[in-house]
C-alpha cells in the first residue's frame, strides 16, 4: 500500500522536528505554547505532540526550563537551549544541508 | 455564577487533560506528570491570548495537578473580573483541537521513549532537572539563618539559602524576591520581639571575691503598644511560614513535573 501524504510528513518529522525545536529557542527562552504557535501546521502533526518533545529535549539536557512571571496569568515554565543543545543544533545543521541538497537533487532528476 | 460557560469549559479542559494522562498512562509514559503539566500550561496560555484578560489567574500549574483542586484552566475568570464565559468556552474547545487527540500525544511520548531506548549513545548529557531537595533546603537555610541571625555564624546560613535561591531555575524573579524579603520574616520578628523585651530590663552586676552574679529586672508588664507590636510581628511571622511553605510546595511541584 502506498503510503499517503499524512503517513510521509509523520515518517519525515521523526527525528528532524525536535532539532526545530532546538532552533526555535536559538533567539532565546520561550515558552510551550509560542513554541507550538511557531511550529504547529506542517512540522507538528498537532500542538500537543509538542509536549512530549520538549521532555524529551529536557531529559536528554538539550533544553533546560526556568520560570517566569506572566502578566496574563499563572507563571509560565519557559524552554531555553543548553550547551549540549547548542552543540547537538549545530551538528544536525551540518548534516541537514547537504542532506537537504541531496533530496532536492534527487527529486529533480529527470524532471527538466 | 453556576455550571455555566466557564463550569463546563473547566470541566471539558480537566477532562481533556484527564484523557490525556490516561493515554499516557496505558503507554507506559515515564514523563506524564511533566507532559500534562505543558499541555495545561498551553491551555492557560491559549485562553489568555483568546480572550486577552487574565484567564487562569487563579489556577496554576500547581492548583490543578499537584493539590487536586478543582480551579482548572478557565478558572480564572470566575473571579468576575475576566472574559465572558462564551469567549473563554470557545477559546477552550479551540485550544483543545489545536492540542490533538490524547492518543495521538500518548503515541508521540512512546515513539520518543522508544526511541531513547534503542538509542541510548545519543544522548549523554546530564539531566539537569534540579532534585526536589535543593529548593527544600534553600528556603530552610533561609528560614533557619533568619531564626538564627542574631547569632554570627547562622548569618552564613542566611547567605548561603539566599545564595542557592537566587540561582534556582525553579521560581520566578517575583517568587525570589518573595523569599528574599518574606521568608526571614519570623526570624526578624522574633529578634524584635526579644531585642523589645530585654530593652525595658535593668541589669546590674555585684561581684563578690570569685562570684559574679547579674541581676536584671524589668517593668514586669507589657504596654498595649508592646501588644499591638507584638501582633503585628506575629503576623509578619505568619506571612514569612506561609510565603516559605508555599515555595517549597511550588517548588516540590516543579522539580516533579
Amino acid at each position: 500500500m502506498l503510503p499517503g501524504q499524512a503517513q510521509v510528513l509523520a515518517n519525515l518529522r521523526r527525528g528532524v522536528v525536535e532539532y526545530c525545536v532546538l532552533a526555535s529557542l536559538r533567539s532565546g527562552e520561550r515558552y510551550g505554547f509560542d513554541i507550538a504557535r511557531e511550529l504547529e501546521g506542517t512540522l507538528l502533526a498537532s500542538a500537543g505532540t509538542l509536549y512530549p518533545l520538549l521532555a524529551r529535549l529536557r531529559k536528554g539536557g538539550l533544553v533546560e526550563t526556568s520560570w517566569r512571571e506572566s502578566t496574563e496569568g499563572p507563571p509560565r515554565r519557559y524552554y531555553g537551549l543548553t550547551p549540549e543543545g547548542v552543540s547537538a543544533l549545530a551538528e544536525f545543521e551540518a548534516a541537514w544541508v547537504p542532506f537537504h541538497h541531496a533530496v532536492n537533487t534527487a527529486l529533480s532528476e529527470g524532471k527538466s | 455564577m453556576g455550571i455555566s460557560g466557564v463550569g463546563r469549559a473547566n470541566e471539558r479542559a480537566e477532562r481533556y487533560l484527564a484523557d490525556v494522562d490516561a493515554a499516557l498512562a496505558a503507554r507506559g509514559v515515564d514523563d506524564r506528570g511533566e507532559i500534562v503539566d505543558g499541555l495545561r500550561e498551553h491551555l492557560l496560555a491559549a485562553i489568555a491570548s483568546a480572550t486577552g484578560a487574565a484567564a487562569g489567574s487563579a489556577a496554576g500549574p500547581a492548583a490543578g495537578s499537584a493539590t487536586g483542586t478543582p480551579a482548572g484552566p478557565a478558572a480564572g475568570s470566575a473571579t468576575g473580573s475576566g472574559p465572558d464565559d462564551a469567549a473563554v468556552d470557545t477559546a477552550v474547545d479551540a485550544a483543545i483541537r489545536e492540542l490533538g487527540d490524547p492518543l495521538a500525544i500518548a503515541a508521540e511520548a512512546a515513539g520518543d521513549q522508544l526511541a531513547e531506548r534503542t538509542a541510548p549513545a545519543e544522548r549523554t548529557a546530564p539531566d539537569r532537572r534540579t532534585p526536589a531537595w535543593v529548593p527544600v533546603l534553600a528556603i530552610v537555610l533561609v528560614l533557619v539563618g533568619g531564626l538564627l541571625v542574631g547569632f554570627v555564624v547562622p548569618v552564613v546560613l542566611l547567605v548561603a539559602g539566599l545564595v542557592m535561591v537566587w540561582v534556582s531555575r525553579v521560581w520566578t524573579p517575583g517568587e525570589k524576591v518573595a523569599a528574599t524579603f518574606l521568608v526571614p520574616l519570623p526570624g526578624i520578628a522574633l529578634w524584635t520581639v526579644l531585642s523589645v523585651a530585654t530593652a525595658g530590663q535593668q541589669c546590674s552586676t555585684v561581684t563578690s571575691g570569685i562570684d559574679t552574679q547579674t541581676t536584671c529586672t524589668g517593668s514586669g508588664g507589657m504596654s498595649a503598644g508592646g501588644v499591638a507590636l507584638t501582633a503585628a510581628l506575629g503576623v509578619l511571622a505568619l506571612v514569612g511560614l506561609a510565603a516559605a511553605w508555599t515555595l517549597v510546595r511550588r517548588a516540590v511541584h516543579r522539580t516533579a513535573a
